[in-house]
């Protein structure tokens, strides 16, 4: 299909790379985060955290440290509002009851993870708060702690919520488990498919939590004035809900509340709850002064919301032609100290790539004594993936079939049904698996050398859609202004103006695209889901709409002719049988003052037409069996991107979300000792991949537009973070002859089970 | 954070006075004492920068005496100085493996070993090529063999008030080689799991091992010299017998613990794995330089 | 007719069905409140388990054929539609 926009022309800014509006800030640092803030009369907040990761709190003594000399104020639980029970959407697709969010911003009565907030300080210096969280008394009743999701799930496991009961669908069950949610999906006889298969493999696997890794610590700063009026500055992918979720925790009404969302540096999921938020307007009102609070990289690692660590076991069943018969699919995920839908994410998604008669997938949400697990990069779906797609790799070995042959074999298309029921738009997977057979990578020879081999897995999300607003100015000089209250983490900005310059025949450098406040756009959900440029997309491209409508007004009182004569081609307004010269709507800019004023254009929208999107990689490795190091010599990343907007910010998505997934598979993850307790909270022992570690990704844009969407924007950004895993998993296989079946696949693992399996074996791998 | 007084003193005596003070802590390139400080695992109330004072700046050569490096040389300096890459190859290895380029700006070998990390990337080079640890305190100067440095997790040889003012390193035998290598999960900005340097001298006949000395770190509360791993080196010709009981040797020696870098079972496999990978580093270096 | 598929831990009241067929009244007429008040009506227990507070429990959304329906309980049905109670998504 020719791409081409909704009126049927050639794209002439979609598809192009313009240099991004906000790069010349963000390369030079003049962008202003949020750690940047500052007022004149500013205090500093600091958080106490629980140093257990289980514990009573038998008392709370802030005496000495109200006592010292600059210190302002110190709030605790008791400062909140009585915890409600009241369900909202959060950012994982789930709801979430704001009961655990209360308990979450600061403990009452138990700390449940090690770095719960107990208290808050502020004082005129970070120094002075430092020292004054430090001489806060706190009496603990040390509890028994758990952090496995495994050991979490037995009987006489430490519960962490005594009035927690397992939640089924619309059924409490009545005894208190740390097992907070059962969710299932069932289709057909599953024990039928399995018996009419050739071939069944079933395994087990595990990961560990990772953390989404943002350079930027979370940070806040709150005025609460003495009229009520609340200003909120902070880095959030979210700043409606931040809204929100602070009126919900303080009683107050929306319209009391400002936040104003600054330069965000990265998020990826994990900057959508509030931490900081509250408490910093909490101190704020305590003190009639603006408070400022700036985590550390140790209170991200321990106190945010990392993503869950899994125990997943797959089993598939194929014909000899590699048909899939029967699925099924046992998750169990860490929801963290409070109640989440993690293991729900992974329920939809485990087995969504694949068409198949019968399936069964039982998904559980467990309580530990962890940090709550929060949104990160396609929440849920790489965790269930890895293991399907390693399985799948099992088989084509088994069957002697092509990897990606198995899997064209059972791609999904429009039509199919989810694994959880509904069914698919239009959707590219199988011209991605084409892409991927048809690239130079897939075709060039495989590596060959010792330890060496090739492997790839596929990757799904669904992506989101929600609501968003715009609204577009025209500018007196026929230029244009976008306003949107979406925060750009991804180079929203640029689409944003790319989209609005392709619909009213500008150039994405005559449109200047900004953030807003809560205070100066609709309500605007998260920028998250990747639906930023979908949805958001949508509103500006409405917004465009509503303006060309206002225009073609104008244009008829310059013309002195018909309103509904005149037309808009994209580049400019026409009659078709006058001999008016057309004209555009840079043109029109210096005659709106004489024709009726200023023209805005405003949308709101909830879109449906969500496209899904899925994503093929292909890794070369190469292993060295001594050290169980693992060295990636070329990755290529092959997805169905819907209409690349701006084609190199779609790359990033893609190069980004392949480097955080090569991460999680090889290197990074919570290790926590006996007590439960990080060990490694900070950069050099977390180790994300650095450029070094990594080759530079190669990428495949395949271009299936979404019908639902007027640009053919499908989402992209969180479909990369999923394959990786698989991938890098199932290249170590065929190296090495050793299915790990557990992430990190770190050198330590691997070098042990290389050890256990012999290095002479190595030598000729039979995987 | 409590407030601090940072002091500059130019003069070695005033410096050492300063650093006896109760809460002093001498301060070279900051990169690990200002970090620590910050994130509350140490408590200083007087820093005491040591970079102004010319003796810790020294930084030279001489063929019969060595090479003088000054404590508080920062690492990028060592790059710059002709002799020490072609001569000491394993000391400007472990220099160039501490943090970033910016890092070792900063950074100075005499704080690396200061700072009293088994993972240090200098110390293992400086003990396979005998070098001596020269400090001063109140009463005067006296010397340290590099080995006998580090003597815990954060610990050192010096007491409370001395400063260690440079390293000496003697000239290499001729017919030498030494290197230093490290393992980390990534390939930069990282902490050694295992490190292992190795420093041989062969006979005239270019293949006989003369003598060797294989220093290992990161793997027992302080850094190793693991005479047993040279003494399986030394008199053969570095064939498959002598490296595997060398590497055996190495393996056996460590003290390792299990922590968020690794565990002990890997630490012990990997001193024996980089101790055959350091030696034939060595071998090339000596067959390169001719 | 439209088809409901029955969430699978709804199927212990439909005694293991999967699906269930529902007579709509008229082209875009019937609603999804309806639909699960006739579900009720045939298997006891299905609104109580579905339902809180007059509106569809919190984490499950209604998808119409394919699509979620923001409308919930009031989104209207047509007579070939196929309906799913499962949880929305949002993602990172």
């Amino acid at each position: 299909m020719e791409k081409q926009t909704p009126g049927g022309r050639p794209y002439k800014v979609i598809g192009t790379r313009p240099i991004r509006h906000d790069g010349e800030d963000k390369v030079t640092g003049r962008a202003q985060s949020g750690a940047d803030i500052s007022f004149r009369d500013q205090l500093y907040g600091k958080v106490l955290r629980s140093p257990h990761p289980h514990a009573r709190i038998v008392s709370i003594d802030a005496s000495k440290a109200l006592a010292m000399p600059g210190v302002e104020a110190v709030i605790t639980g008791a400062e909140l509002p009585q915890p409600h029970d009241r369900m909202f959407l959060s950012g994982e697709g789930g709801v979430e009851n704001f009961r655990y969010v209360n308990d979450r911003v600061l403990a009452s009565g138990k700390a449940l993870f090690e770095g719960h907030p107990i208290a808050a300080v502020a004082a005129k210096d970070i120094w002075t708060a430092e020292e004054a969280v430090k001489a806060i008394e706190v009496t603990y009743e040390v509890l028994p702690a758990v952090t496995d999701v495994l050991k979490a799930m037995q009987p006489d496991a430490p519960l962490l919520h005594e009035e927690i009961t397992t939640e089924t669908l619309g059924e409490k069950k009545k005894e208190s488990t740390n097992v907070c949610r059962h969710t299932q999906h069932k289709r057909g006889d599953v024990d039928q498919g399995f018996s009419a298969a050739d071939v069944v493999i079933e395994r087990e696997f595990t990961t560990s939590t990772v953390h989404q890794g943002y350079i930027e610590p979370h940070n806040a700063t709150a005025l609460y004035r003495s009229d009520g009026q609340i200003t909120i500055w902070t880095s959030t992918q979210a700043p409606f809900w931040v809204r929100r979720d602070v009126a919900e925790l303080l009683e107050l009404p929306l319209s009391t509340i400002k936040v104003v969302p600054l330069e965000i540096g990265g998020g990826f999921g994990g900057k959508i709850a509030v931490y900081l938020e509250p408490l910093a307007v909490l101190l704020s009102k305590k003190t009639g002064k603006p408070v400022k609070l700036v985590m550390n990289r140790q209170e991200v690692f321990l106190a945010t919301g990392p993503a869950s660590s899994t125990a997943t076991r797959i089993k598939i069943g194929v014909k000899k032609d590699g048909t899939i018969t029967a699925a099924a699919a046992h998750l169990v995920y860490e929801a963290g100290a409070f109640p989440s839908n993690w293991a729900v994410m992974g329920s939809m998604c485990v087995l969504a790539p694949y068409k198949m008669e019968t399936l069964l997938i039982d998904a559980f949400d467990v309580l530990t004594n962890t940090p709550k697990v929060m949104a990160y990069r396609a929440p849920s779906s790489p965790q269930a993936i890895f293991g399907v797609e390693s399985v799948l790799d099992e088989i084509a070995l088994e069957l002697g079939m092509d990897p990606l042959e198995l899997r064209m074999k059972n791609a999904v298309e429009e039509g199919d049904r989810r694994a959880d029921g509904p069914k698919f738009p239009r959707i590219g997977l199988k011209e991605t698996i084409q892409a991927a057979m048809d690239s130079e990578h897939y075709k060039s020879p495989a590596p060959s050398g010792p330890n060496q081999s090739r492997a790839v897995a596929v990757g799904f999300w669904f992506n989101a859609g929600l609501q968003s607003s715009a609204t577009v100015g025209i500018n007196m000089d026929g230029t244009a202004s976008v306003v949107t209250g979406s925060v750009d983490i991804g180079g929203s900005r640029a689409s944003m103006a790319m989209m609005a310059a392709e619909a009213l025949g500008l150039k994405a450098e005559e449109v200047r695209p900004s953030v807003a406040d809560t205070d100066a756009i609709g309500h605007t959900d998260v920028t998250g889901g990747s639906r930023t440029t979908f949805a958001t997309g949508m509103a500006v491209y409405e917004a465009c709409q509503d303006v060309l409508g206002q225009l073609k007004k104008r244009v008829a009182t310059l013309w002195e002719l018909p309103e509904e004569e005149i037309e808009f081609d994209g580049s400019a307004f026409q009659h078709a049988d006058n001999g008016k010269d057309p004209m555009t709507v840079k043109e029109l800019g210096a005659k709106l003052t004489a024709t009726g004023g200023p023209v805005m254009g405003h949308s709101s929208v909830a879109p449906t037409g969500v496209g899904a999107s899925f994503g093929v990689h292909i890794a070369d490795v190469e292993v060295d069996p001594e050290t169980g190091k693992v060295t990636v010599l070329r990755y290529t990343v092959v997805q169905d991107v819907g209409q690349a907007i701006h084609p190199s910010y779609v790359e990033g998505q893609m190069q980004g979300g392949a480097v955080q997934g090569i991460g999680w598979a090889l290197n990074e993850e919570y290790v926590r000792n006996d007590e439960g307790k990080m060990m490694n909270p900070s950069f050099l022992d977390y180790r994300v991949p650095t450029m070094l570690d990594v080759p530079s990704i190669e990428t495949i844009l395949v271009e299936v537009p979404n019908p639902g969407h007027p640009y053919g924007v499908r989402g992209v950004g969180e479909t990369p973070i999923v394959p990786p895993l698989g991938t890098l998993h199932n290249a170590i296989a065929r190296a090495v002859g050793v299915r790990m079946r557990s992430l990190p696949m770190s050198p330590p693992k691997l070098s042990a089970a290389l050890q256990a399996k012999g290095l002479e074996a190595i030598a000729a791998p039979t995987p | 954070m409590k407030p601090l007084e940072y002091h500059a003193p130019g003069a070695l005596d005033d410096a050492v006075r300063l650093s006896a003070e109760a809460g002093a802590s001498p301060l070279a390139g900051g990169t690990d004492l200002i970090v620590q400080h910050r994130m509350g695992r140490v408590e200083v109330a007087h820093m005491v920068d040591l970079k102004k004072i010319p003796e810790l700046n020294v930084l030279e050569f001489d063929k019969k005496s060595g090479l003088r490096l000054g404590a508080a040389v920062p690492c990028a300096a060592l790059a710059e100085c002709e002799p020490i890459g072609r001569l000491y190859p394993s000391l400007l290895e472990g220099a160039e493996l501490i943090g970033s380029t910016q890092i070792q700006s900063r950074a100075s070998v005499g704080g690396n070993l200061c700072n009293g990390s088994p993972a240090a990337d200098t110390i293992c080079a400086l003990i396979v090529l005998d070098a001596v640890c020269v400090i001063q305190g109140a009463n005067g100067s006296r010397e340290v063999a590099a080995k006998d440095f580090m003597t815990g997790p954060g610990e050192t040889a010096l007491n409370k008030g001395e400063l260690l003012v440079e390293i000496r390193v003697p000239p290499p035998a001729p017919l030498s080689g030494n290197g230093y290598l490290r393992f980390i999960p990534r390939n930069e900005m990282d902490i050694a799991v295992v490190c292992v340097a190795a420093h041989l001298v062969f006979d005239k006949d270019r293949e006989t091992c003369l003598d060797a000395k294989i220093a290992v770190g990161a793997a027992a509360p302080t850094p190793l010299l693991v005479e047993q791993a040279g003494r399986a080196l030394i008199g053969s010709k570095l064939d498959e017998p002598a490296l595997k009981a060398a590497a055996q040797a190495a393996s056996k020696a460590v003290r390792p613990i299990d922590d968020a870098r690794g565990t002990a079972e890997y630490r012990r496999h990997m001193a024996g794995v980089l101790t055959r990978r350091a030696v034939g580093m060595a071998v090339n270096r000596f067959k390169e330089s001719g | 007719m439209a088809v409901v598929h029955v969430p699978s831990l709804l199927q212990d009241l439909t005694g293991g069905v999967e699906t269930v067929e529902v007579q709509v009244s008229g082209e875009g007429r019937t609603s999804v409140r309806q639909v699960v008040e006739e579900l009720d009506r045939r298997f006891p227990g299905f609104a109580a388990r579905l339902l809180w507070e007059d509106d569809l429990m919190p984490g499950i959304a209604v998808f119409i054929d394919g699509e979620q329906n923001r409308l919930g309980l009031r989104a209207k049905i047509a007579g070939d539609s196929q309906i799913f109670f499962i949880p929305p998504v949002v993602g990172g």
